[in-house]
Parts: C-alpha cells; structure tokens; sequence
C-alpha cells in the first residue's frame, strides 16, 4: 500500500469525507468506533504526519462527543497505535488475520479503559453495557477496515496512475 | 518509553480535571465537527418525512386529527381550572406576603444523536444547540411528559445532555401528595429510577408522582420526574427503598426544552461527578 501519497489537498478531502461518514456511522450504531480503521490504513500505509493529524482530530472527535473527561479517547488511539507497532513486528501488517487480532485486543482494551475511567473519573459505567461495546467492536472494526483499506488502494492506485 | 508517556498522560489527565481547558477544547472541537456533521442530514430527513406525511400519506392523518381534537378538548379544560388555581395562588400569595419564584424560560431543541462514539459510555444525547443559544451546562431538559436531564457539555451550538436514568445522574425531587423528599438516582438504560435518602417513617404511596423539589436552583421546582413504582421497607437500612418509573419516554426524543433561569435563582454550584459520588458514600 505504501507508495507515492496523494496530494495535501486531495487527502484533505478524502480523510474529511471519511470523518463525516464515521460519524454518521457512529451515529447509526452508539458505541463503536468507526474513525478507527481509517487510522489504521492510515498506519499501514507508513505516512506517519498523516497518522499523528489523524489521531489528533479522531481523539477531539471522540473526546467532544462523550461525556467522560478528556483522557480515553487518547488512550484508545495510542493503544491502537501502540498494539500496531508492536504486532507489525510479528504479523503482515495488511493481512486480515493481523487486524482481526488487532480488533479482538482493541475489544479488551475498550473495556479495561472504561474500567480505569470508571476508578480514575470515580464515573459510574454499567459494566454489561462496556463488555457489549467492546465485543461490537472487536467484529465491526475488521469489516469497516477491509472496506476503507480497499477504497484506499484505490485512490492510491489512481494517484500513482497520475 | 512507556512510563514517561504514562506519566505524560496521567499530568495531562489530572491538569485537564483541575482545569477543563482540554475538555473545552474538545467541546468546542470534536463536539461542534459532530454537530455540524449531523445537523444537515437531520434536516434533510426532517424534510422528506414532513413531505411524505403532508403530501403524500394522508391515510392516517384524519384519524389523528380526530384523537388531537378531542385531547384539545380535555386539555382546554384543564387549562380552565388551572387558571383559577393560579389566581387563587396568587392572592395566598399577596395575603401572606410570599415573594413569587424567578421565572424560567423554556426554549426548544432537537435531539441530533444518542450516545455517539466509542467513548459514550454515559446514557446521553446531543442537541443541536449550544451556549450561544441558551443551553448552558447544567441547564435542566425536560419534555412535555417530564423530566429529561441536564447539560454536561456546551459548546456554542452543539450541546451533550446527560439523562436521568444515567447512574451518574442525580436529581432532587418531592413526592406529590406526601411532599417526602429525596433524591433520584439513575439506574442504567431502560431501567427503573431508585429514590434514595427516604427515610422509613416518611410517608409515600405506590403510584405517587415524584417532582422536582426546585432546592439550589438546579430545576425549577413541580416539574414531573417519575411515578413511583415499588416501595420496600428493610430491617437493615434507615431508608426505604422506593423505586420509580421515568415519565419522560427516553427511547424517541426528538424535540426537548431546556428550562433557562431568568431570575436571581441561586445557580447551582459546580458539583463535579465525583462529589456527588462522596456524598453519596458519606450518606449511606
């Protein structure tokens, strides 16, 4: 996947209209996160600003639409990164197998931060409702990631056409 | 590697919750871009459906116009006797010198989401107006049918209301007819409201409504909450444990009010989550 990138301007475009339908995508099923296979495309495809302005901007996004203090949504984003770097040591970083792992662990992860949140913030979070979100979002993020990895190749492919 | 960037988020974590400056930032960031993103397909959809039910689907308009005549009736009539009620609150009043309460305006808002992203762990909705338009934090939201919530986050046009049946959320309330105090406590989506702090002998009756009590200003006081569904008494605790049902169906908002303060009615004071948790741990 790696290979001559877009155009500033052109990516600017791309990942905005990736926001807006993560978003509503986020809006149609509460709980899981849809921005986070965009960033991992994001990674796969090596271009490491893009990755940190993508992190940045999916953190306020999650960050300004929960209610909890600023601080999980960081550690979801840095945990995916982190859980990225460390398996591409061990796995093909495109392979499905790699982010179905990576997804499962980000499921766990998802419920050990609402656990911390929940002593950290002294926040009352219904356990069941964490255990259900974190599951969801083991088996979507993989589906989302195989979608957007195949739109990115193709935008990728048309620019080095170009 | 890792313990410096632990440390790092820890002193981040624990100079935003002394000072809110990155909670606001996101608030005014990720919250608007939501909002913004959310708010045209809303209005689009609006639309269409308004189209199609005037224009299109006219089959069942005419029933519905018969069932909205006759509770037009019935709420003509209340409103008749509720108005001589008040005048006769108002002469008490004059005769007894008691100084009549703040106002409180309502304005309207539409529900643009629930519980959006991967971090809404708090039952929550978003409305699509903010700070500038007269949803400040902490400003109550109610239906018609009750109580709602409160606003936990602002931004100048986009706003997250945190609900009532939240466990996080806490509302102070007098019962109707036996005028008991106590305070409602959220349980969890779809899940009954707990009253809590009642003590044993205080009076209270299944089928009782609860309404806010109005005390620090947090709600304007006679707003109905909840009815009360369930009332056990136990040998082990110096309080009843009274459970009720939410009146407000929180499952289909679309439209809310939020109850601005017009008045000199004390603001509530900044009470953060964790403070009503202490008190809570103190009480029982």
């Amino acid at each position: 996947m790696q290979g001559s990138q877009p155009s500033l301007f052109r990516s600017l475009i791309w990942w905005t209209v990736y926001s807006v339908c993560g978003v509503w995508a986020m809006y149609l099923v509460p709980g899981v996160d849809f921005l986070l296979p965009g960033l991992l495309c994001s990674m796969q495809e090596g271009n490491k600003a893009q990755t940190i302005w993508l992190m940045l901007l999916f953190t306020l996004i999650q960050e300004g639409a929960g209610l909890l203090a600023f601080g999980p949504g960081l550690l979801w984003y840095a945990m995916a990164c982190l859980l990225f770097y460390l398996g591409r040591s061990l796995f093909e970083a495109e392979n499905i197998v790699f982010i179905l792992i990576l997804s499962a662990a980000m499921g766990a992860g998802h419920v050990v931060i609402g656990i911390t949140m929940r002593h950290l913030q002294d926040v009352a979070i219904l356990l069941p409702r964490l255990v259900s979100d974190g599951c969801l979002n083991a088996v979507i993020i993989p589906l989302v990631w195989f979608v957007v990895f195949r739109l990115r190749e193709r935008e990728l492919r048309n620019v080095n056409a170009a | 590697m890792l313990v410096l960037a632990l440390c790092l988020y820890l002193t981040l974590f624990t100079w935003n919750l002394r000072t809110g400056y990155v909670d606001k930032l996101a608030t005014h960031t990720g919250l608007e871009f939501t909002g913004a993103v959310l708010k045209p397909g809303k209005w689009v959809r609006d639309q269409v459906v308004e189209f199609w039910d005037h224009y299109i689907d006219l089959v069942s308009v005419r029933k519905r116009n018969d069932e909205l005549e006759a509770q037009l009736k019935e709420a003509m009539f209340s409103l008749a006797e509720a108005n001589e009620d008040k005048a006769e609150v108002l002469r008490l009043r004059s005769l007894l010198s008691v100084s009549a309460p703040a106002g409180w305006e309502r304005i309207g808002a539409r529900v643009i989401a629930h519980r959006l992203g991967v971090q809404a762990e708090l039952e929550s909705i978003l409305l699509d107006k903010g700070y500038l338009k007269g949803s400040g934090v902490r400003t109550p939201v109610v239906t018609h049918e009750g109580v709602v919530g409160r606003v936990f986050r602002a931004g100048p046009y986009t706003s997250s209301v945190l609900l009532l049946t939240d466990p996080n959320s806490r509302i102070a309330v007098v019962s109707q007819d036996n005028r008991t105090p106590g305070i409602v406590v959220g349980l969890g989506p779809r899940s009954q409201l707990e009253m809590r702090y009642v003590a044993l002998n205080a009076p209270l009756g299944v089928g009782e409504l609860l309404v806010t009590s109005g005390q620090a200003g947090a709600f304007p006081k006679g707003l109905p909450v909840a009815r009360i569904v369930s009332i056990e008494y136990s040998d082990i605790s110096l309080f009843q444990k009274v459970m009720a049902e939410p009146l407000a169906n929180l499952d289909n908002l679309e439209e809310v009010l939020l109850i601005g303060n017009t008045g000199d009615v004390e603001a509530f004071d900044q009470q953060s989550l964790d403070t009503q948790q202490e008190d809570d741990a103190q009480k029982q």
